[in-house]
């Protein structure tokens, strides 16, 4: 596994925004080695991001991600309620201290043309498939390899060299 | 400006298939080429591309994440052709990473691969290329511009090009050598053919035939070339035989096969030089047949050529093996006998020709007497070469003749007169007719049974101013020889139709004789026959003359009418229809068939004088006169006797019937002048009666 090392600034609300930051810089650096199921994106000229996790963090997110495109479609967020349509979602991202729901979405919506981004140690292994770890203050992302073919996603070989892979 | 020439077929030939060969390979070849150096420069050219495209792929995952480390090592393990280097482009056109790397040697400093660099493509030997790096999704993230040292691709094409080249020489000129091989067996018959045409000219060797090589059209020719040797054997052949027949026919006498005439002289010229080199002598016979000519007029020229085959045959046999025997022409023959110390010897071989030629010869159930005269000379007594020499040998040949014939005489000094009087009288005889030397005298010719008939026999004369009278017996035959003897005959028939008027005038006066029953008789000769108009020029001239051909009558021999017979025949009946009376000339001496005497448009014959002049004392002459008698009596024909000298053989004559009678007994022949006195005269009719 190859691992893509980033800086990690300290937890504040500062600190959020950079995570936030790094983790898009990282987000779209991936997007430019994997391919979105073909049907997914084709009627839409805009990537609808929905975000699991306090209406705090949510704001930085949006401010992160605003100005931010990614596969050439500029980002929508969405703070995911019970409400939210899951299939209106093109990207669910799982922002820290939702373990437990972030895994119960996984289990619910695999093999969906959906995305799921996790920031917390195990949410790999739960079947989500992208997965921001920090290690030793170094970001680092995991990729669920067949959670992402049943998806539909494709992946870039160069794209599992920069990541650590994990089979389930 | 002068040309290469080549001359040689083989050459020319070898030049065609090269250029054809050359021709034909050339648009190949480069064809060849053109495809192998594209084809070359395109792998190349796909090498660096995909070399470019494998980079760009695997640099997809270090150009999105940006890591440098990757990159560069991903960059550092290109495997170029060539010296190149590469630069990183990020997607912004900026520079990100760049790499160079020099192989084989070749020059890297100058390859500065650019970000600006829009498209693949050369720049003199450089090769550019610019290769996107893309996503996953196809979104450009980068370019990677790499500029690629091409000196190697230079030196592989001009190696390739060398290569080609080295081949194509090498394969042409083992094509030539090759050919030129095969043209040597193909052109082997055509290089005999000319060695062969060389040694038939120069050695003139058209016997040693060309081998046939080969069955192609070079077999055909060597054939057709030992088809012309042949020919030109057979042309040689036929051309030697002709030479050979020409010295034949140059050198010898085509009748009798002796040397000729040409050879004679020149075996007489070397006899002379072969005496002269052993102080011996040369003996020189000339040899002339007595009487040839009766043999040819009266047995005919086949009797004549076969006697002369014969004769040659038996002088052959008489003389040494060192002895030429040559035919002159004719009837004449010379003898060259070389090495003889005297004349004594020669004149043995003499007596043995003229004794062998005396004997009887047997031709065609004819028995032909033949004589020799032969004149002997001897080299150098008698003359100092050949034209003297020869000179003498007829002298005394002449003087042999005289002498009675049938023997021979060795030259005397006093002979060479005789030899210069006969070429005198050859060459005056020319201008005798114009210079009136000649005249006719005439002999009566006295009839025993008509007491008024007178006929005369015209004879001719030649009163030469410096010789004095020249007998017809020495002028006749150098005028037959000379071919005057139709001008003399003619003289004669001219000068007897005048001078018959002036008898007939003569006669008038003269009681005794009738003017109608004279006759006066021209001897013809056999020559005048030969002529086409002989009948003509009779009656023109006894026209002009005013003359009945009544008073004309005409004298052959027995000759004629063996020779001639058909012709003479007719031209005699044609005169004979016109008036004339024609005559047998001393009858009896030739060899005339009694049995075809009456079938000729004869009336008279003339007994011989020969047969007269013993008449008295012979008993076969006086047994043949009366056979003539007989027979002309028989025949309707009168007989007239030639040389009645006395009383006894008018008397005879007289009591066997004899017609007429013609001799000194009644009166020589005499000029016109002197007819008168003689016609006066009662002497002519006393000894008659």
């Amino acid at each position: 596994m190859v691992m893509l090392l980033l800086g990690l600034p300290k937890f504040s609300m500062a600190a959020q925004a950079d995570r936030f930051s790094v983790q898009a810089a990282l987000l779209q650096k991936i997007s430019h080695l994997m391919a979105w199921p073909e049907k997914a994106l084709k009627n839409t000229d805009r990537l609808n991001i929905c975000v699991l996790g306090n209406r705090a963090t949510y704001e930085q997110f949006t401010q992160v991600y605003r100005n931010i495109s990614f596969f050439g479609k500029s980002v929508d967020s969405t703070l995911l309620d019970r409400s939210t349509p899951i299939d209106s979602c093109h990207i669910l991202y799982f922002d820290t201290g939702f373990k437990k729901e972030a895994s119960q979405f996984a289990r619910n919506n695999q093999g969906k043309p959906i995305l799921m981004v996790g920031t917390e140690a195990g949410l790999a292994s739960a079947g989500v498939h992208l997965n921001f770890i920090v290690k030793k203050g170094r970001v680092m992302f995991e990729l669920n390899r067949s959670a992402m073919t049943s998806s539909g996603f494709k992946v870039s070989p160069q794209l599992l060299k920069y990541a650590s892979v994990v089979e389930r | 400006m002068k040309g290469i020439k080549i001359t040689s077929i083989r050459s020319k030939v070898l030049l065609i298939v090269a250029l054809g060969i050359s021709l034909a390979l050339t648009p190949l070849l480069a064809t060849i080429y053109l495809y192998s150096y594209t084809q070359y420069k395109d792998a190349y050219i796909k090498r660096v591309d995909t070399e470019a495209s494998r980079l760009a792929e695997y640099m997809q995952g270090p150009m999105a994440f940006s890591v440098n480390e990757d990159a560069q090592t991903l960059m550092s393990q290109v495997s170029m052709p060539d010296s190149f280097a590469i630069v990183a482009c990020l997607a912004d056109g900026s520079e990100w990473l760049n790499h160079t790397y020099t192989r084989f040697g070749a020059p890297a400093a100058h390859l500065t691969p650019s970000c600006d660099q829009k498209s693949s493509g050369w720049t003199s030997n450089i090769y550019h290329v610019r290769q996107p790096v893309r996503d996953f999704s196809g979104e450009v993230l980068g370019n990677l511009s790499i500029a690629v040292n091409t000196d190697t691709l230079g030196q592989s094409l001009y190696r390739f090009t060398l290569v080609t080249l080295a081949s194509v020489l090498v394969s042409l000129t083992l094509s030539f050598f090759a050919v030129r091989i095969l043209f040597r067996s193909v052109f082997k018959p055509m290089k005999a053919l000319q060695d062969r045409s060389h040694k038939v000219i120069e050695n003139r060797d058209y016997f040693t035939e060309l081998p046939v090589l080969a069955n192609d059209e070079f077999g055909q020719l060597s054939k057709t070339f030992n088809a012309m040797l042949a020919a030109v054997r057979g042309h040689i052949a036929e051309r030697n035989n002709a030479v050979h027949e020409m010295n034949l026919l140059a050198n010898y006498d085509s009748l009798t096969g002796l040397p000729n005439r040409t050879l004679c002289m020149d075996r007489l010229q070397q006899a002379l030089k072969e005496a002269d080199d052993s102080k011996l002598h040369a003996g020189i016979m000339f040899l002339d047949l007595d009487h040839f000519k009766d043999v040819n007029d009266s047995l005919g020229h086949r009797l004549g050529d076969l006697l002369l085959v014969t004769v040659s045959q038996k002088l052959l046999s008489c003389l040494p093996k060192r002895a030429t025997l040559a035919r002159l022409g004719g009837d004449e023959f010379f003898v060259i006998i070389p090495d003889v110390e005297s004349a004594q010897l020669v004149e043995e071989y003499a007596t043995k020709c003229c004794q062998s030629l005396s004997e009887a010869i047997e031709l065609e159930g004819n028995q032909i007497f033949t004589r020799a005269s032969i004149g002997i000379a001897l080299y150098p007594d008698h003359g100092n070469n050949a034209e003297e020499i020869m000179r003498a040998a007829d002298a005394a040949m002449y003087s042999a003749k005289e002498s009675g014939r049938n023997t021979y005489r060795v030259f005397e000094n006093n002979l060479s007169q005789a030899i210069k009087r006969r070429h005198k009288l050859a060459n005056e005889l020319h201008n005798a007719i114009p210079d009136r030397q000649m005249y006719l005298v005439y002999q009566p010719v006295i009839s025993l049974v008509e007491p008024d008939a007178l006929g005369f026999e015209a004879l001719l004369r030649w009163q030469h101013p410096e010789l004095g009278s020249i007998s017809p017996m020495e002028f006749i035959p150098i005028a037959e020889s000379s071919g005057l003897i139709l001008e003399l005959s003619d003289f004669v028939l001219s000068r007897a139709l005048e001078d018959i008027g002036n008898i007939k005038a003569l006669l008038k006066n003269t009681p005794h004789f009738s003017t109608e029953k004279l006759r006066v008789a021209i001897n013809l000769s056999a020559a005048q026959f030969k002529t086409e108009d002989l009948v003509s020029q009779v009656v023109d001239q006894a026209s002009h003359y005013s003359i009945d051909l009544r008073h004309l009558g005409l004298e052959v021999t027995e000759s004629l009418f063996i020779s001639e017979k058909a012709m003479a025949c007719q031209v005699l009946e044609s005169l004979r229809v016109l008036g004339c009376t024609v005559s047998i000339d001393d009858f009896g001496t030739g060899y005339s068939s009694l049995a075809y005497l009456s079938t000729l448009p004869v009336d008279t014959l003339k007994i011989d004088r020969s047969f007269v002049d013993e008449i008295e004392t012979s008993f076969n002459d006086r047994t043949i006169t009366l056979a003539i008698l007989r027979l002309a009596n028989s025949l309707g024909m009168d007989v007239v006797a030639e040389g009645v000298e006395n009383q006894a053989q008018l008397a005879f004559l007289e009591k066997q019937a004899c017609d007429k009678a013609q001799g000194y007994f009644f009166a020589k022949p005499m000029q016109l002048k002197e007819l008168p006195e003689w016609l006066a005269s009662p002497a002519h009719m006393q000894k008659k009666a």
